[in-house]
C-alpha cells in the first residue's frame, strides 16, 4: 500500500514553485465560478448589469445634452462625443467593481462558513488565495466589460475603433497590479473589520467618484484632482477610453503608461506588505474562522 | 424559557396566565416596535455605520451631478429645461436623491436585515414565536426608516451644501406628509422583496437587479419624459414616483396648490392599499414555499 | 525531505490570547488574557498515534491550530516533519493533513468530487492525477455514489467523510485530526475510527477527542490535558495502571446531592458531579468499590428529595485518571 502512495506525496513535494501557485490560483478561480453559478439569479445578473448601469447615465445624460453632440464636453476633452465617452469608460466600471467587491466577499465568505480554514492548512502561498479570487474577478469583470461594449456598440451606436482593442487589452493587464494592491488593502480590511464591507463600499465608492468614467476629472473639486492622480484607476480609464475611440492616435497614452507603472510598484508593494503584516495579525489573534 | 417553549410544553388545555390571555392577532405592535427597537440597539453598536449613512449616498450622487454638468454644461441646459421645465438640474437630482433614499432602504434594509436573522441562525427561533410575521417586517422596516431618515437628511444638508444649491421651506408640512404616505406604501414595497429573498436566498444579486431597474424608471436625475413612454407607465407601478415628483415641486417652487396635493395623497392612498396589498400576499406565499420545502434556515 | 525519528516535535509551545474590550471610546481599554497554552512539549515518533485528551477549553484545538500553522504561538514552536511551523511553514503544511471535525470546512456548493478535485490541486497535483486521486478516495469512503451531489444535499456523516478524505487527499506523513468523529452518529464513527487505525497504521497521528473510548481504541500515548497544561502523558494502559488499585462508583440519582459532602467522607479519593434535566450523575473512586458504595447509597437515601435510580461499580477508565489528575471530568 506504501508504493504509489508515498509517490504522491513526493510528486507533490517536487512541484513545488511558481507552477503548483499558478496551478492553485486557477483551481481558485474555477471553484468561485462553480459556487457563483449554484446561485441562479447570480448568472441573470451577471447578463443584464452592465446595461442596467449604463442605462440611467444614458437617461440622465440624454436629458442634459438633448441630443447626439456634447458641445460642454466638446470644449472638456475635444470630442463632443458623449456616448462614446460614457460608455467606453463606465464598462470599465464592471471590471473595477467586481475587482474590488469579489475578493473581500469571497474572504468574508470563507471566513464566515469555515472554509478560510481549511484554504490556509494547504501548502500554497497565503497571497495566492487573493491572487487566485483576482483571476476570477478578472475574468468575471472582463467578461462583464465586453458584454457592456458589445452592448453599446449594437444598441447605442458607439463606435469602436477596432485597432486600439489590443493596446486597451494591454492597459488593463499593466493596470491588474496596482488595482491589485487595492485589492490586498481592501482584504485585510475584510479581515479586521466587523463591518468591512461598508469601508469597501466606501473606498470603491470615492475611487469611483474621482475616475474619469463619465466625466473627465477637469470637472472634480481641485483638492479631489489631485487625489484621482494619485488612483491607477484614472489612468487606466483614460488611455483604455483613448485606444478604444481613437486607436494608436490616441493622446496622453506614454504619460499614462509611466504613471500606471510606477502606480503598479507603489500599490502592490504597500498592498502585500499590508496583507502578510494583517495575516499575521489575524492568526496571533486566532481570529481566521470566529466572527 | 422563551415563550416558544411555554407552547410547547404545555398542552393546549392546561392553561396558563399566558396562554389564556393569548389571542391570535392579525398585527401585534409590541412585537413590531420591541423588534424595531432590537434593530436600532444593533445598529448602534456598529458606529461605522453613522460615518457611512452619511457619506455613501453622497459618493453616488455626485458621479451623475458631475456627469451631467460635463455633458450639459454647468447648472443649467435648455434641453433638460425644456424637458422638465426645472432650471437647474443639481437642484432637481438633490431632492431626487433624498426621496430615493427610502426606496434604497425598502429595497435594501428589509432583505438584509432577514439575511442578517438568517445569517446569526436568529430567523428559525423568530419565526417560532407566535408573533404575526408582519409585525417582524414592520418592526424591521420601522428601525429602517428611522436610520433612513438620519441619512436621507444628512445626504440633502450635505449636497445642498457642497453642490450650493437650497430649497423652499414654505410647504414643508405638505411634503412631510407625503413622504410620510409614501414610506407607508413602501413598507408593502419591502415585504414583497422579503419574500423574494426568502424564496431566491441571494440578496445581493437580487437586490441589486430590483434596485437599478427602479432607479432606472424613477424620475430621479431626470423627469420621467425623459423615458421611453412604456418605462414611464411602469415607473407609475413604483411607489414612490407620485412622491418624488411632487415633493420635488413643493420643495423647488414652494408653492402649495391644495388640489394638486389632494389628488397626488389619493394616488398614494391607493398605492399604499395596493402595495400592502400585494405585499403580505407574497410575503405569505413565499414563506409557505420555503416552508414547504424547509429551507428557511439554510444559505 | 527530511528524515526525522520524531515526525511532530513540539517545544515549550505557549499561546496567550488577549482580547481589548472598549467600553466607549473615552474609557481606558481593558485587557483580558487567557492563557490557552502553557507550555506544551511533546514528541511523537514517526507511524505513531498520539491522542489529546481534555474537556471543551483544555486547549487542545488551539494546539492543533497552532500545529496547522492557524494560529501563531506566543512563544515555543514545533516541527513537523522536521519542518519549523514558524520559519518554514509552507513546508511544514504541505507535510501534514488536517481535518477539523467541521462539515463547514468544505465547499457545500461544490459536490464531493469538485471539492476533492479542487482540494487536490491547491497540493499542486495536475487535472487528470487529482481526478483520480479523487475517486480513489472517494471510493474509500464508499461515497463515489454520492460523488456528483453537491455537498450540501448530503447527510452530515457523508460530509465529514468528504472532510475526512480531504486531509488525506495528498497522503501526507503526518495527520491532525481535531474531534473527527464528534457529532457522528455511531456507525460512521465506528467506520472511520476502523478506518484510522487499520489503512493509516503508517501516518503519524495526534488526534484531540473528548470520547475516552476513542483514545484507549486508536492512541499509542496519550496527553491528558487541562487548562492548558498537559497533566499526565503515557499509554492508555499505562494510565489506566495508576488508577487500577482504585475502583470507580457511577451512581445516577434524581435531585442534586451536595457533591462536597461526599468528598470528605472516608475512603473516597475523588468524587465529581454532573446534573442535568433534575438528574444527577456522581462518579467517585476508592480502594473498594463496593464498601464505599454501601456507605454512599445509604448516605443518599438519608437526604431529601433524592432518589437513587441507579449505581455501578466499573473498573477504571481514561475518564476515572483525568478525574483523579484533575478533579474535573472529561464531559464537563
Amino acid at each position: 500500500m506504501n508504493g504509489d502512495k508515498e509517490s504522491i506525496f513526493q510528486k507533490m513535494w517536487k512541484r513545488e514553485g511558481l507552477r503548483a501557485e499558478i496551478r492553485a490560483i486557477n483551481a481558485l478561480a474555477i471553484k468561485q465560478w462553480k459556487v457563483e453559478f449554484s446561485y441562479p439569479l447570480s448568472v441573470l445578473w451577471f447578463i443584464v448589469m452592465p446595461f442596467l448601469w449604463f442605462i440611467p447615465m444614458l437617461i440622465a445624460g440624454n436629458a442634459v445634452v438633448g441630443g447626439s453632440e456634447s458641445a460642454a464636453l466638446g470644449e472638456l476633452v475635444g470630442t463632443t462625443d458623449w456616448l462614446s465617452y460614457i460608455a467606453i469608460g463606465t464598462a470599465f466600471t464592471g471590471l473595477a467593481m467586481s475587482m474590488f467587491w469579489g475578493t473581500g466577499m469571497s474572504f468574508r465568505r470563507e471566513q464566515s462558513v469555515g472554509t478560510l480554514e481549511t484554504l490556509m492548512t494547504t501548502p500554497m502561498k497565503r497571497s495566492t488565495i487573493v491572487w487566485g479570487s483576482m483571476m476570477h474577478n478578472l475574468q468575471h469583470g472582463g467578461l462583464g466589460v465586453i458584454l457592456q461594449l458589445v452592448a453599446a456598440v449594437l444598441f447605442f451606436g458607439v463606435t469602436i475603433n477596432a485597432w486600439g482593442i489590443l493596446p486597451a487589452l494591454a492597459i488593463v493587464a499593466l493596470s491588474i497590479l496596482a488595482l491589485q494592491g487595492i485589492v490586498f488593502a481592501l482584504t485585510c480590511i475584510v479581515l479586521l473589520a466587523k463591518q468591512g464591507w461598508m469601508i469597501i463600499e466606501f473606498i470603491s465608492s470615492a475611487l469611483m467618484l474621482v475616475a474619469p468614467m463619465a466625466y473627465p476629472i477637469a470637472i472634480l473639486h481641485p483638492m479631489l484632482q489631485y487625489v484621482s492622480v494619485a488612483s491607477p484607476l484614472t489612468w487606466t480609464v483614460e488611455s483604455f477610453r483613448g485606444f478604444l475611440m481613437y486607436g494608436f492616435a490616441a493622446p496622453g497614452i506614454m504619460t499614462a503608461i509611466v504613471a500606471l507603472l510606477i502606480l503598479d510598484v507603489i500599490y502592490v508593494v504597500v498592498g502585500i506588505l499590508m496583507f502578510r503584516y494583517t495575516e499575521r495579525y489575524v492568526r496571533r489573534k486566532g481570529a481566521l474562522s470566529q466572527f | 424559557m422563551t415563550i416558544a417553549d411555554t407552547i410547547i410544553e404545555e398542552t393546549p388545555h392546561a392553561g396558563s396566565l399566558y396562554l389564556d390571555s393569548f389571542k391570535p392577532r392579525l398585527m401585534d405592535w409590541t412585537a413590531a416596535r420591541v423588534f424595531a427597537a432590537k434593530n436600532l440597539k444593533i445598529a448602534m453598536r456598529y458606529p461605522a455605520n453613522f460615518l457611512i449613512w452619511g457619506v455613501l449616498p453622497l459618493l453616488w450622487l455626485a458621479p451623475y451631478v458631475l456627469m451631467m454638468t460635463a455633458l450639459g454644461g454647468p447648472g443649467t441646459s435648455t434641453s433638460f429645461t425644456e424637458l422638465s421645465g426645472f432650471n437647474d438640474f443639481v437642484k432637481f437630482a438633490i431632492i431626487g436623491w433624498f426621496v430615493y433614499q427610502y426606496v434604497d432602504a425598502s429595497i435594501w434594509s428589509v432583505g438584509n436585515n432577514f439575511r442578517y436573522e438568517q445569517f446569526s441562525g436568529t430567523l428559525e427561533p423568530l419565526f417560532v414565536t407566535p408573533v404575526p410575521r408582519i409585525s417582524i417586517l414592520t418592526g424591521a422596516a420601522l428601525s429602517d426608516s428611522i436610520q433612513t431618515s438620519i441619512s436621507a437628511i444628512v445626504l440633502l444638508i450635505s449636497a445642498s451644501f457642497l453642490f450650493g444649491v437650497s430649497y423652499a421651506l414654505t410647504a414643508i408640512a405638505p411634503i412631510i406628509v407625503l413622504l410620510l404616505m409614501m414610506i407607508l406604501a413602501l413598507y408593502g414595497f419591502g415585504f414583497m422583496v422579503a419574500g423574494m429573498i426568502l424564496v431566491f436566498k441571494d440578496p445581493s444579486v437580487l437586490t441589486q437587479f430590483v434596485d437599478t431597474a427602479l432607479f432606472t424608471v424613477s424620475p430621479v436625475n431626470y423627469p420621467l419624459q425623459a423615458l421611453p413612454t412604456q418605462a414611464r407607465y411602469v415607473a407609475y407601478l413604483v411607489p414612490s414616483t407620485i412622491a418624488i415628483i411632487v415633493i420635488r415641486e413643493l420643495a423647488i417652487t414652494g408653492v402649495f396648490e391644495l388640489g394638486q396635493f389632494l389628488s397626488s395623497a389619493t394616488g398614494l392612498g391607493i398605492t399604499i392599499l395596493f402595495f400592502w396589498l400585494v405585499g403580505i400576499a407574497s410575503f405569505k406565499y413565499a414563506e409557505r414555499w420555503t416552508k414547504n420545502r424547509g429551507s428557511m434556515g439554510g444559505f | 525531505m527530511t528524515l526525522t525519528v520524531n515526525a511532530v516535535e513540539i517545544e515549550n509551545l505557549t499561546k496567550t490570547f488577549i482580547s481589548i474590550r472598549r467600553r466607549a471610546i473615552v474609557v481606558p481599554v481593558e485587557k483580558k488574557r487567557v492563557e490557552a497554552l502553557k507550555g506544551i512539549s511533546l514528541d511523537i515518533p514517526q507511524g505513531k498515534v498520539y491522542g489529546l485528551l481534555g474537556p471543551n477549553g483544555a486547549g487542545k484545538t488551539t494546539l492543533i491550530k497552532c500545529l496547522a500553522t492557524l494560529v501563531l504561538p506566543t512563544s515555543g514552536t514545533a516541527r513537523i516533519n522536521g519542518y519549523d511551523i514558524l520559519r518554514e511553514s509552507t513546508h511544514a503544511r504541505a507535510s501534514m493533513g488536517v481535518c477539523q471535525g467541521n462539515e463547514r470546512s468544505i465547499y457545500w456548493k461544490l459536490t464531493a468530487r469538485e471539492n476533492m478535485i479542487f482540494f487536490a490541486k491547491l497540493y499542486r497535483m495536475p487535472h487528470n492525477e487529482a481526478k483520480e486521486r479523487a475517486d480513489e478516495l472517494l471510493g474509500r469512503m464508499e461515497l463515489l455514489e454520492k460523488a456528483d451531489e453537491k455537498t450540501e444535499k448530503l447527510s452530515h456523516g457523508m460530509r465529514m467523510k468528504i472532510v475526512f478524505a480531504r486531509a488525506l487527499i495528498h497522503d501526507p506523513p503526518v495527520l491532525l485530526f481535531d474531534e473527527p468523529t464528534q457529532g457522528l452518529d455511531p456507525t460512521f464513527a465506528t467506520d472511520l475510527r476502523k478506518y484510522i487505525s487499520e489503512k493509516l497504521s503508517d501516518k503519524t497521528i495526534l488526534l484531540t477527542t473528548h470520547y475516552m473510548h476513542e483514545a484507549d481504541l486508536l492512541c499509542d500515548k496519550i496527553a491528558l490535558i487541562n487548562e492548558g497544561e498537559v497533566k499526565s502523558f503515557d499509554t492508555p494502559k499505562a494510565l489506566k495502571k495508576a488508577v487500577r488499585d482504585y475502583d470507580s462508583l457511577h451512581i445516577r440519582v434524581e435531585g442534586k446531592p451536595d457533591i462536597e459532602t461526599i468528598k470528605k467522607m472516608d475512603s473516597v479519593m475523588s468524587a465529581a458531579i454532573t446534573s442535568k434535566d433534575g438528574h444527577a450523575e456522581i462518579i467517585a473512586t476508592s480502594h473498594d468499590g463496593y464498601e464505599l458504595a454501601h456507605r454512599l447509597l445509604n448516605h443518599l437515601h438519608e437526604l431529601p428529595g433524592i432518589r437513587v435510580e441507579h449505581f455501578e461499580v466499573k473498573e477504571p477508565t481514561l475518564d476515572d485518571v483525568f478525574l483523579q489528575l484533575t478533579g474535573r471530568r472529561i464531559e464537563d
